[in-house]
């Protein structure tokens, strides 16, 4: 019984961190087919610095009240 | 921005959280996209001008983008004030009630996304900036550059479920982002090095070779 209650609690955390995996992997994936695109035509001695400094960009909003 | 998401969901009945979570997600990172290559047309609409005006000086860019990461990580540092042009203010809040969840959710990380028409949280986006500007002769590049920029603004609100930070308070939230201030500004000096040194090992043999 109490076993059975704790899985209905913990049910809609899971499935929300599947959501947000399945989703970050999906995101994952675009971001890299969009800079191997960029990759085509940018020497990589620009593409490097730009994607590091972009990737901190991005991920520094996480932290941003 | 973790704010909008939780409270985007919150506010919806327990039932219906899973869909509102995932719509909300869904729509998030679309929207971060979209933003993100809107601001890359503006960058690429510039680069492209730079470029027929004094033709290709990728170099320059680079020993330009180099100068300005050097100038943010000594006052990330503490050594010296440097200005940040930026602009102060945020997604309007009251979207999230004007426009339906999906439009709200579009809108808003289509906002973010736009990167320099926000305020910005990094000060590496200055050498980026630079960095895009100096490569008119391929617009494209710049347009997926500032896309995948904007889909990785976005997609940190993923970090949501995955650190359990969606069913906690606003103070929570407030408490998490500050234990990581420390943790923060080292990756903030880290990417700014790593900016000075990748530039100057392009330029430098490229010097050399010249003189």
């Amino acid at each position: 019984m109490e076993q059975r209650a704790v899985s209905a609690q913990a049910s809609p955390d899971h499935s929300a961190r599947a959501t947000g995996a399945v989703l970050g992997i999906a995101a994952i994936g675009v971001v890299a087919a969009l800079l191997v695109r960029a990759g085509w035509q940018v020497s990589w001695f620009v593409l490097a610095p730009a994607v590091i400094s972009g990737t901190w960009v991005g991920v520094a909003s996480l932290f941003s009240p | 921005m973790l704010y909008t998401i939780r409270w985007m969901v919150e506010r919806e009945p327990e039932a219906e959280r899973h869909r509102a979570r995932a719509e909300v997600f869904v729509w998030f990172l679309l929207g971060g996209l979209a933003g993100g290559a809107l601001v890359g047309s503006v960058i690429a609409l510039l680069a492209r001008t730079i470029f027929y005006l004094s033709g290709s000086r990728p170099l320059l860019f680079l020993g330009a983008a180099a100068v300005v990461a050097a100038a943010y990580a000594g006052q990330a540092a503490a050594f010296w004030r440097v200005p940040r042009p930026q602009f102060h203010h945020q997604v309007p809040e009251s979207w999230r009630n004007i426009f339906s969840r999906k439009v709200a959710s579009f809108l808003y990380a289509a906002g973010l996304g736009t990167v320099f028409f926000t305020r910005l949280s990094s000060r590496a986006a200055y050498p980026l900036a630079i960095l895009l500007l100096g490569i008119g002769r391929t617009p494209v590049a710049i347009i997926a550059i500032m896309a995948s920029v904007g889909l990785v603004r976005a997609s940190t609100s993923l970090a949501l479920p995955l650190l359990h930070l969606d069913r906690v308070s606003s103070d929570r939230i407030d408490m998490w982002i500050g234990s990581k201030h420390r943790i923060v500004q080292r990756l903030e000096m880290t990417v700014l090095v790593s900016v000075i040194c990748l530039s100057a090992a392009s330029i430098l043999p490229r010097i050399l070779l010249m003189g």
